[in-house]
């Protein structure tokens, strides 16, 4: 039997084609708004999907007029959507070159109490000078610097997110004492890009350490994510090339003393949907028309439904993956389409989950809620 | 009765956190970081028809002769992020936070209370407070860098240059016209330049104006920095002067002060801090503040103030001289710092300071 698939859906502005506002189902005035986010992730949520990812940056990514700009702040977007979900995973991005980590560690903790441990991570770096000069305190880093301060961040946040043990909180009323100080760890951390002294002002969080997820868009974010990554998203273009870099990912996390299974490797795939293959071919060219091209990606579906579930079952089959970081064109209708046609067929086949098992996305992704780093005794709580 | 409308005032609550007058002993005081601790206080505040419901920061741990501070409440959620979550689940509540103008940057910020205020259609409130201190800076990357006399000057640019940030996007920016092709003029969307001893910015902002534009702007600082930095750019001030006469004085101080900047007595807004014991009877609630009172201070905790006001009452600083409080955002470096609790309960901590004495009967409520 086949391992149940993991799937996260990026729910980013009107979907990943630059003419998608324009799709007569857009409703690209209601960008900004609370709803439009609450109603993708609710649908995703339909879908018995693994997460839903927001991406973020400190830029306008475009000058076009005829391309959504300007975006919320992802994090508290998807602290928003938490009270009105209750079991999708919840993953933001956050940048980590222009940001303090004491800050990104409690941000993340705190999303993770309010959403009852289903936030996750999605680490990116600002390459831009557009970047540098709206915080205007450092020159763009190159980007050996950029991943390996990435780097550094997430260590630093993941120990602030242990420097309380889960049973810090004692409220002894006989020694008056609200917490047990000898739970709470000094973090002192000293890297190269900052030093961090800890604890965390945040108790530790439900997941204990929320999930951290990398995008490997080049070598430098590929080697963060086998370093430090609970899920490593790939560009890979076939069964053939994922099995390539699951294999070099595979050899990293030995060379890093990490066990191979502590990390799911996704293959990120940008999808179009339709009823057939010439209305989706249409549909892509009007898009393209009224938006320019997508950015060229390793995988991408434009075609029916059941072709992807086909595609999608024969990257498992070939246990090259552990799931995918899906992509629609289009928002809401791509999504729609995957949850009502593609998800329903992965089921029948066995590959997906039906229903969600567990209530933190550490559970959907089968990973134990970790032991405290500091913790002297192995008496931690559960969720 | 006068036909004359009554002057309505405005409440706010705070949730009662880290300080050392939350009674956490109580065994109806339920979480101090569970989301369902802050869903429960804020939707009855806003059951209550208050203006907003706020949230102090602090950004270290206190500590005591050198090892964290364990007898008070410690711990404590994001509080942006806790704030756009209840977004969720109230309705027309303001949402305020503070949020230090020191360990963070124009850029980062503006953009997160033009999200709160986008996610809540319009009721995010942000009290800016400066922290000069060495010790909180140790958990940042710049370290202690602000010199304490310029903690205002840092305070007034980082407000500025957020309100050329929000100004930047015309109200109408995002036209989404589907038709036509235009999502966003580009005349809609100006550039920022903000050149000052702080902060050197320019560029593009990328958050559409918020509903309000700006947050409602909360300042908090008593001192005479502070009083002048709420009359420029303030919309409320707290007031730790609870009293008539020290109430009347400050009111008139603050008020004064307004004109200088060409604006009016009633732009600015002087929220003092209450503390309220509420029972059947006034002989019920007299019960009820002195029960609360005696859970306020337990044996250690009275040790604790002895032992950290003891070189401060040594030096007959304490009846004439305002102890500094140890607040959220700082740790007691003084010998006297943490002291004067019992005795200032309804008073706002030091200038700079985030948070009002706590409501001392929502953490039993």
């Amino acid at each position: 039997m086949t391992k149940s698939l993991h799937i996260g859906i990026s729910i980013d502005g009107a979907g990943q084609h630059p003419g998608a506002w324009r799709d007569p189902r857009a409703r690209p005035e209601r960008l900004f708004t609370a709803e439009h986010t609450v109603e993708l992730a609710r649908l995703a949520e339909r879908g018995v999907l693994d997460y839903v990812s927001l991406d973020d940056s400190f830029r306008l990514r475009t000058d076009r007029t005829d391309h959504v700009r300007g975006q919320l702040d992802a994090l508290l977007t998807l602290a928003r959507v938490a009270p009105q979900t209750a079991s999708i995973g919840l993953v933001p991005t956050v940048t980590t070159t222009h940001t303090e980590p004491f800050h990104v560690s409690k941000n993340l903790a705190t999303l993770d109490f309010v959403s009852l441990g289903r936030a996750g991570w999605l680490v990116d770096v600002s390459t831009t000078e557009a970047e540098a000069f709206h915080f205007g305190r450092r020159t763009v880093a190159g980007p050996a610097d950029l991943y390996a301060e990435a780097g550094e961040a997430i260590d630093v946040v993941s120990q602030l997110w242990d420097s309380w043990e889960d049973d810090a909180v004692i409220r002894d009323i006989g020694t008056g004492r609200y917490i047990d100080r000898d739970k709470l760890h000094v973090t002192n951390f000293e890297g190269k890009y900052f030093s961090v002294r800890g604890p965390s002002i945040t108790p530790r969080s439900p997941q204990g350490q929320p999930i951290v997820v990398v995008d490997a868009v080049n070598e430098l974010a590929l080697e963060v994510g086998i370093e430090r990554a609970d899920v490593i998203l790939i560009h890979a273009a076939s069964i053939t090339d994922a099995a390539a870099t699951r294999e070099r990912i595979r050899r990293g996390l030995v060379g890093v003393a990490r066990a191979p299974d502590d990390v799911a490797v996704l293959a990120v795939i940008d999808v179009q949907l339709a009823d057939t293959n010439e209305a989706a071919a249409a549909m892509r060219a009007q898009l393209d028309a009224w938006g320019g091209r997508l950015p060229a990606s390793a995988l991408e579906h434009i075609g029916t439904s059941q072709a992807l579930a086909d595609l999608l079952e024969a990257w498992a089959a070939a246990g090259v993956v552990d799931g995918f970081h899906v992509r629609p064109a289009t928002l809401p209708d791509t999504l729609e389409r995957f949850v009502d046609d593609v998800v329903p067929v992965l089921q029948q086949r066995g590959v997906v989950r039906t229903e969600y098992v567990g209530t933190t996305l550490r559970d959907h992704f089968g990973l134990e809620r970790p032991a405290n780093r500091y913790a002297t005794t192995r008496a931690h709580g559960g969720t | 009765m006068s036909d004359k409308p009554r002057k309505q005032v405005h409440l706010a609550a705070h949730f009662p956190g880290v300080n050392n007058t939350t009674v956490w002993s109580d065994p109806q005081s339920g979480s101090q970081t569970d989301f369902s601790s802050f869903v429960h206080l804020a939707r009855t505040a806003e059951r209550g028809k208050f203006d907003f419901f706020f949230l102090a920061e602090g950004l270290r741990l206190r500590e005591h002769r050198g090892e964290i501070f364990d007898l008070d409440v410690v711990g404590r959620p994001d509080s942006l992020t806790v704030l756009s979550a209840l977004a969720a689940v109230t309705d027309r509540i303001g949402l305020a936070a503070t949020l230090n103008t020191t360990f963070n940057e124009p850029y980062e910020l503006a953009r997160q209370f033009a999200t709160l205020d986008h996610l809540s259609n319009g009721r995010a409130a942000w009290n800016a407070v400066t922290s000069p201190d060495a010790f909180t800076g140790e958990n940042f990357r710049r370290g202690g860098f602000l010199e304490r006399s310029l903690r205002y000057d840092r305070a007034g640019e980082f407000i500025t240059a957020a309100r050329a940030l929000w100004d930047s996007w015309a109200d109408d920016a995002v036209v989404a016209d589907a038709e036509s092709g235009v999502f966003i003029d580009d005349a809609s969307i100006a550039t920022f330049h903000h050149g000052g001893d702080e902060f050197s910015i320019s560029g593009e902002f990328n958050v559409p104006r918020s509903p309000q534009g700006h947050p409602v702007q909360i300042q908090a600082g008593d001192s005479d920095g502070g009083r002048e930095l709420a009359a420029q750019q303030a919309d409320v001030i707290f007031s730790r002067h609870s009293g008539w006469d020290d109430g009347r004085a400050f009111f008139a101080d603050v008020k004064r002060r307004l004109a200088t900047y060409g604006r009016a007595p009633d732009d600015l807004k002087i929220v003092p801090a209450a503390v309220a014991f509420l029972g059947d009877d006034r002989e019920d609630a007299l019960e009820k503040a002195a029960h609360i009172r005696r859970q306020q201070v337990s044996p250690q905790g009275a040790i604790a103030f002895l032992d950290r006001c003891g070189d401060a009452i040594s030096r007959r600083t304490i009846p004439t001289v305002r102890c500094r409080t140890s607040t959220p955002t700082s740790a007691p470096r003084s010998p006297a710092a943490g002291c004067a609790t019992s005795r200032t309960r309804s008073r706002w901590p030091r200038s700079g300071g985030t948070s009002p004495r706590p409501s001392t009967s929502a953490s039993v409520s």
